[in-house]
């Protein structure tokens, strides 16, 4: 009969699971990354997202506790993309920008990295720390990747300002690289994705941005 | 103002809380080393007061670990340190006791004179205004131009209420003077007690506190300038303050976690949608070495590793 036929029909998986699928990623860290991938393409609007892998470190556990540094034993995604607009600013920079008059929209995109967990997972401070230990190196990296890509996307219309508007900009690169060294503006930070995998999961990721160290709130 | 008070302060250990009955000892900890323990002193007579409270404060073991490392504060055995007081000589005894006496004289005295100076500076005021009445009641009196009734009059009536106070403060004040009872000591209830008993030994010290596995974390933000309390109130182990607690808000909600002790990511969530709620950072973090690979604590308070953690937005 039509109706019990009807009944066994499978309803169409999900455009994330047909793009899981479709791409391959079976080990589990890998289809992780992909949905916060997707997630953080078609939600969030970023674009020119690269992702990377930290590779696990073998061995059994014994090596791993004599060597603070050594990464953990579980591969850890990283996806870094460009949002459409800045995810974080440190409060003195702000004040620095509001001070100076320049406003988020006159700066360069910057490129902001990300981290795809899942609720269950294991994780430690051994994980946080190997993210974070690999960050520069990924950073100089899509660095490369993106001057390869387009050449030119990174000079921001330097052509289109007035003089005036130039040199505030120019200053305020100085003293980012400035406040980069010295930490004054805050120290490296990425952000933790959490996607919500329990009763099947709904699709829901939730972003916190972590910085190394003690970086102060942005509102206090 | 800035009181020195002699090193290692004794920390009494009382049935395994950590107590500082000085408030020498406290203000000095606060002012040069950012320690503020708590304040868990209430009235005997109504316990349940309990919003504003004073001796003794109460040191976390981590602080007290944290002074002993650092040769500010040594641990007594209160219990045992009392011991003494059975065999205090009679002698001894009373000698306290007339100390005290003094002390409260003292204290007595200065109190007198403090009135004393407020009731001449009231006196002072008074007499000016009466001067000034007069001034004012004779320019009136002095203008003819006004000669309604209604505007002069109210001055010399002013000036008579004002002699007429002057004149009973004028003759209380000398009575009261002479009538001053023969200063009745206050009576003065010393918080430590070290100038009956001798102050300990340091063969007498306990050893440092034993601190929970968070101390490297405690300790690492306490070297950064933090000050640190309890955090049982915004559900963490530490609120960490960028300066003085009743100068700043507090940074960081503090939870420290071994190196590789599994964290539930739904806790780091929680805290960090708590601490975003409550204008905070989550802060996170913990030593990279076990208590088993060093041979003090120290080591592995310079290979805490911290990170800070705030909703995106996002």
């Amino acid at each position: 009969m039509a109706g019990t036929q009807k009944a066994t029909n499978r309803p169409h998986a999900s455009a994330i699971t047909e793009h899981i699928t479709e791409k391959g990623y079976e080990s589990p860290h890998l289809a992780r990354s992909a949905q916060v991938q997707h997630n953080l393409e078609h939600q969030h609007l970023w674009t020119s997202i690269v992702g990377e892998v930290i590779p696990g470190q073998a061995g059994d556990s014994n090596t791993l506790e004599k060597d603070p540094h050594q990464p953990p034993q579980e591969p850890i995604p990283l996806l870094s993309g460009y949002p459409p607009h800045r995810v974080y600013t440190h409060p003195d920079e702000q004040l620095y920008m509001l001070e100076n008059g320049i406003r988020e929209d006159d700066l360069e995109p910057q490129r902001m990295f990300v981290v795809p967990t899942t609720q269950g997972q294991p994780w430690t401070l051994r994980h946080m720390a190997a993210v974070f230990d690999r960050l520069p190196e990924f950073k100089r990296k899509a660095e490369e990747h993106d001057r390869s890509v387009n050449p030119t996307s990174m000079q921001p219309g330097a052509s289109g300002l007035d003089p005036q508007k130039a040199e505030k900009l120019a200053q305020y690169y100085d003293k980012k690289e400035k406040a980069r060294l010295t930490k004054e503006w805050g120290s490296q930070s990425l952000l933790l994705a959490m996607v919500d995998k329990g009763m099947g999961g709904d699709g829901t990721v939730a972003y916190y941005v972590v910085h190394e160290g003690e970086v102060k709130p942005r509102q206090n | 103002m800035d009181f020195q008070p002699d090193l290692p302060i004794p920390i009494s250990y009382v049935s395994g809380r950590y107590l500082l009955f000085s408030i020498d000892a406290v203000t000095y900890l606060r002012r040069e080393h950012n320690i503020c323990g708590v304040l868990i002193g209430t009235l005997p007579q109504i316990p349940q007061q309990n919003v504003f409270l004073g001796l003794p404060l109460e040191l976390m073991p981590e602080e007290a670990r944290l002074l002993v490392d650092k040769g500010v504060a040594c641990i007594v055995d209160e219990a045992k340190a009392h011991d003494g007081m059975n065999t205090l000589l009679e002698e001894d005894r009373r000698r306290y006791l007339r100390d005290l006496e003094s002390q409260g004289l003292h204290v007595s005295r200065i109190q007198l004179d403090r009135k004393e100076r407020n009731r001449e500076q009231t006196l002072k005021k008074l007499e000016e205004k009466k001067a000034k009445a007069k001034a004012k009641a004779s320019a009136a009196a002095e203008a003819p131009t006004v000669p309604e009734e209604g505007t002069s009059t109210p001055s010399p009536k002013n000036a008579a209420i004002v002699d007429l106070f002057n004149a009973e403060e004028r003759s209380s004040s000398p009575s009261a003077s002479m009538s001053t009872p023969p200063q009745a000591a206050t009576a003065i209830t010393p918080a430590t007690s070290y100038p009956p008993l001798s102050t300990p030994s340091p063969s007498s010290y306990l050893s440092a506190p034993a601190v929970p596995s968070s101390y490297p974390l405690f300790a690492h933000l306490h070297s950064k300038g933090y000050f640190l309390s309890p955090g049982l109130r915004f559900g963490c182990q530490y609120v960490a303050y960028p300066g003085d607690p009743l100068r700043f808000h507090s940074h960081f909600l503090v939870v420290s976690y071994d190196w590789d002790q599994q964290i539930d990511l739904m806790d780091l969530v929680v805290g960090g949608r708590l601490g975003t709620g409550v204008k905070k950072g989550f802060l996170i973090g913990g030593p990279q070495k076990g208590i088993d690979s060093v041979d003090s604590e120290a080591d592995r308070v310079d290979t805490v590793r911290a990170f800070s953690l705030e909703w995106a937005g996002m």
